[in-house]
């Protein structure tokens, strides 16, 4: 067979595909981006009226209450020395009547260790570990201030991954909530009254709580604290701002509001300690540890038929620092995706059962069909345009004209998120902030949504293979002091 | 296949929508500057009336007198300010900015709200009335303990806890049953709010520990411990020994160690047995602690080698609050099988300064390498701060 008749029968077959894709294709993603609005517009309507019963809230009470639920911060670091130390002040200070922070240091190489020794004055001290949830790695050391009177506990313990550090934080903390915060996380001062109030409003039900996240790049930051909001300069970071606004908005406000809430991000979340110690803590080696613990939560509790909430708070309250490099955010994306592959396999036995309500009837099968397969089908889409194109067999502009339906539904969902931040709790102040948002929630289509689909799908792929995934460094830049913000 | 004008019709529909939404949020923030500015210049020319209360309680009552009188539009602006003062005032200023919003009708408007079909003014209204702290709003709040609304039922709890008036107490101890079917007032919002109530309020919490309903006991037993209600004891030992619900007896057992006495002792510790609920036996450890009674040393120092670390922790640190019989125990132990939890205890407790072990000589390094560092330290060496 010639080259020519081969390159015409590819012809013919990408065409014969394009053609027979391309109404899935827009059905598909005009379902997707309208699954998205209802989401959002549900978590719009959660963000304002939270927004509007702050007052009456209680959180004064809650300040000042004698009954108030104790809560223990713990905070797994890993080579964590830039920033150590102004996050753990900034932990100790936050407003809350009774609260201790707990560091477990996974075997850090840099002076993570040395930095707390120093600056909180720690002196060792022998004290075995209870056992509440099973651990693997060998606690070397726990530390306390000399003082007697802070409540801070200083773990060192060999590597083992942050779901076994948080697990040895689990078993050497005391409250009866537990909050597990990333080492590099910047709570606002009320963080824990307001995310910790649904546990006092409804003692029986609620099991976890989560914050809203927001990106602290560009932000001024003062002892521990942000000061100043503000955009980065950097695309990239400007892009994942948006991206975490509608991310927070869609995939947790608006499926808490639905009482499906199937995550809970690592950066901030808390839960009833004697419901984690129930579960057996973090599941180690999982690439989304996170995910995993509130899947496994909803499990177990619905197999037990008890009456329970999981449940988002929309207020933003936890800022973290997002990825400024193609290298680390791509590492970070296909963690992320291999996480919630594995994960929701993982739990496949819930999916369109009834006993899982919502969870298993909406929520696990809403993001297999749109968080996990999306990747694959945008991909798809894009190379039978190049093939096509290349071949000669497809109208160019017709399709590019055809892809931007999906991009520019994209562009409004992103947009009614604005709307619903700026209706909620803006944080944004500047003109030029605004400016910079709008403009990034476009630039998102141009490039960054096509390369992040391709780095998720590599995730995937990594996991189907049985290939072994780092967790990778992601590079800390430390954060901005004073007026004049920049990127973190 | 789908034509191409539709498509480009799609795209341009979804383009102009964009266009459209990007616009609203424009607009959206224009008009939440322009408001936030509008009442920032409207409260401006108050602020030093609003302060002057603040400051002095406005004995002469110039500052009142000048807010009564202003107009309306301006009133809507100052009186945000004014409420959110009042939540953190007491005494004399707090009467000023009452006899202030008073006189503006606010609280006669927070009465009416209690009937609104909204839920949020209903909230808002008592918890403006909450603020107010007039015992004559206690019968408009009570039926608010049974509203359709989760939300205004625990506002309503809260305010009748500032109002603390204890007549009220019965109708909390009621309001934790379940309304419209979904769970009643929360237990530990109903607890502060009793305790609000003081002695006024101990009949009723008496009568709640023997109450049906596990809610009602179980914060009730919370009322007592917090409120150092002795009376409450012989009861609590009851349900200590006998409550269906295991959460009422770790309660109990808490509050026994707050209100008990040496009489109690006997009951906790055989509470302590390793076949009892791990909760419980933690609770009842802590309880032998607080009640600081040096009968209680020989069986908290055999719990220094029980398996529950915690547990074993939990004996330690009870032995320090039993004083020297319970430091004498540590010391003993600090040479056996349970050395590493007692000496941890005593370690910690010299940390905190903790009288029972100001005169104590501690025992000397052990063999692991944190342990000579806090041995070293704690024992008053070179490098400690003695």
């Amino acid at each position: 067979m010639s080259a020519g008749r081969l390159l015409a029968d590819l012809g013919q077959v990408v065409g014969a595909v394009a053609h027979g894709m391309a109404i899935p294709i827009v059905v598909y993603f005009l379902l997707v981006n309208s699954s998205y609005l209802v989401l959002i517009l549900l978590a719009g309507s959660s963000s304002v009226r939270h927004a509007s019963r702050i007052a009456t809230g209680g959180r004064r009470e809650a300040l000042g209450g004698r009954l108030t639920p104790g809560v223990s911060v713990i905070m797994p670091a890993y080579n964590e020395a830039a920033t150590i130390v102004p996050a753990v002040q900034a932990m100790l200070s936050l407003r809350y009547p009774r609260h201790e922070v707990v560091v477990v240091d996974d075997g850090s190489k840099d002076e993570t260790i040395a930095r707390l020794m120093e600056a909180f004055d720690l002196v060792e001290v022998d004290r075995p570990i209870p056992a509440d949830v099973p651990v693997h790695a060998e606690v070397r050391s726990v530390a306390v201030p000399r003082d007697g009177r802070t409540r801070l506990v200083v773990v060192g313990k060999e590597n083992s991954g942050k779901a076994d550090a948080v697990n040895v934080g689990i078993n050497a903390s005391a409250e009866a909530l537990i909050a597990i915060v990333d080492a590099d996380s910047i709570l606002d001062p009320d963080a824990l009254l307001v995310v910790s109030q649904p546990f006092s409003d409804d003692p029986v039900r609620v099991v976890a709580t989560g914050g809203m996240v927001r990106v602290v790049n560009g932000c001024s930051v003062t002892a521990g604290r942000v000061t100043s909001v503000r955009m980065p300069t950097s695309w990239l970071a400007r892009i994942q701002v948006v991206e975490y606004l509608r991310a927070y908005l869609l995939g947790r406000t608006g499926w808490s509001r639905l009482g499906a809430l199937i995550l809970i991000s690592g950066a901030f979340g808390v839960f009833r300690r004697d419901v984690l110690v129930e579960v057996g803590g973090l599941l180690e080696g999982s690439l989304g540890e996170d995910f995993e613990l509130v899947m496994r939560l909803h499990k177990r509790l619905r197999d037990q038929g008890r009456d329970y909430r999981i449940v988002f708070v929309a207020e933003p309250i936890c800022w973290t620092e997002v990825p400024v490099t193609i290298g680390v955010l791509h590492r970070q994306r296909r963690r992320w995706h291999r996480g919630l592959w594995e994960t929701l396999w993982a739990y496949r036995t819930m999916v369109g059962r009834p006993r899982y309500g919502v969870v298993g009837l909406v929520a696990l099968p809403w993001h297999y069909l749109f968080e996990l397969l999306a990747t694959v089908l945008e991909l798809a889409g894009l190379v039978i345009i190049a093939l096509g194109a290349a071949l000669g067999v497809v109208n160019l502009a017709f399709f590019w004209l055809f892809m931007s339906v999906a991009y520019v539904y994209g562009i409004l969902v992103t947009l009614a998120a604005m709307l619903l931040e700026e209706m909620g709790f803006p944080k944004y102040r500047r003109w030029r902030d605004l400016g910079a948002a709008l403009l990034a929630s476009v630039a998102e289509n141009i490039g960054y949504r096509q390369l992040t689909a391709w780095w998720r799908a590599e995730g995937w792929w990594s996991s189907l293979r049985g290939r072994t995934l780092a967790w990778g460094t992601m590079t800390r830049q430390g954060f901005t002091s004073g007026e004049e913000g920049t990127d973190a | 296949m789908i034509s191409p004008s539709l498509i480009l019709a799609a795209d341009l529909g979804l383009g102009l929508s964009s266009v459209v939404m990007a616009v609203v949020v424009v607009v959206v923030k224009l008009a939440r500057v322009a408001a936030q500015s509008s009442r920032q210049a409207r409260v401006a020319p108050y602020r030093d009336a609003v302060l002057a209360i603040a400051a002095d309680g406005d004995e002469d009552e110039t500052a009142s007198a000048t807010l009564r009188g202003i107009r309306d539009r301006d009133w809507r602006a100052v009186r945000d300010v004014v409420v959110g003062m009042l939540g953190t005032v007491r005494g004399d200023t707090a009467v000023s900015l009452v006899r202030l919003l008073d006189a503006r009708g606010e609280f006669e408007r927070a009465r009416s709200a209690l009937r609104s079909r909204v839920s949020l003014r209903r909230a808002r209204g008592a918890y403006l009335l909450g603020l107010a702290r007039q015992q004559s709003d206690v019968g408009l709040l009570l039926p608010l303990l049974a509203d359709r609304s989760a939300e205004v039922r625990l506002v309503a709890t809260r305010s009748l806890g500032s109002l603390g008036d204890p007549t009220a107490a019965t109708a909390l101890f009621e309001a934790l049953g379940p309304v419209h079917g979904h769970p009643g007032i929360p237990g530990a919002a109903a607890a502060e709010a009793l305790l609000g109530f003081g002695t006024g309020a101990v009949p009723a919490v008496l009568a709640a520990l023997s109450a049906e309903d596990a809610t009602q006991r179980e914060v009730a037993t919370l009322v007592a411990a917090e409120g150092a209600l002795s009376a409450a004891a012989p009861r609590l030992r009851s349900l200590l020994a006998g409550d269906s619900e295991p959460e009422v007896r770790i309660s109990a057992a808490r509050a026994l160690g707050a209100v008990g006495g040496p009489d109690d002792l006997a009951a906790l510790v055989a509470f302590t047995e390793s076949a009892r609920p791990t909760e419980l036996r933690r609770a009842v450890v802590q309880a032998l602690g607080e009640l600081g009674h040096p009968d209680a040393a020989p069986v908290l120092s055999w719990l220094l080698s029980d398996p529950d670390v915690r547990l074993a922790q939990q004996s330690g640190d009870a032995l320090v609050q039993l004083g020297p019989a319970g430091v004498q125990a540590l010391l003993q132990a600090a040479d056996g099988p349970a050395g590493r939890v007692a000496a941890g205890s005593l370690a910690i407790a010299r940390l905190r300064k903790a009288p029972q072990v100001a005169s104590v000589e501690l025992p000397g390094p052990r063999g692991e390498p944190a342990a000579r560092e806090s041995g070293r330290q704690l024992a008053g060496e070179p490098g400690s701060p003695g």
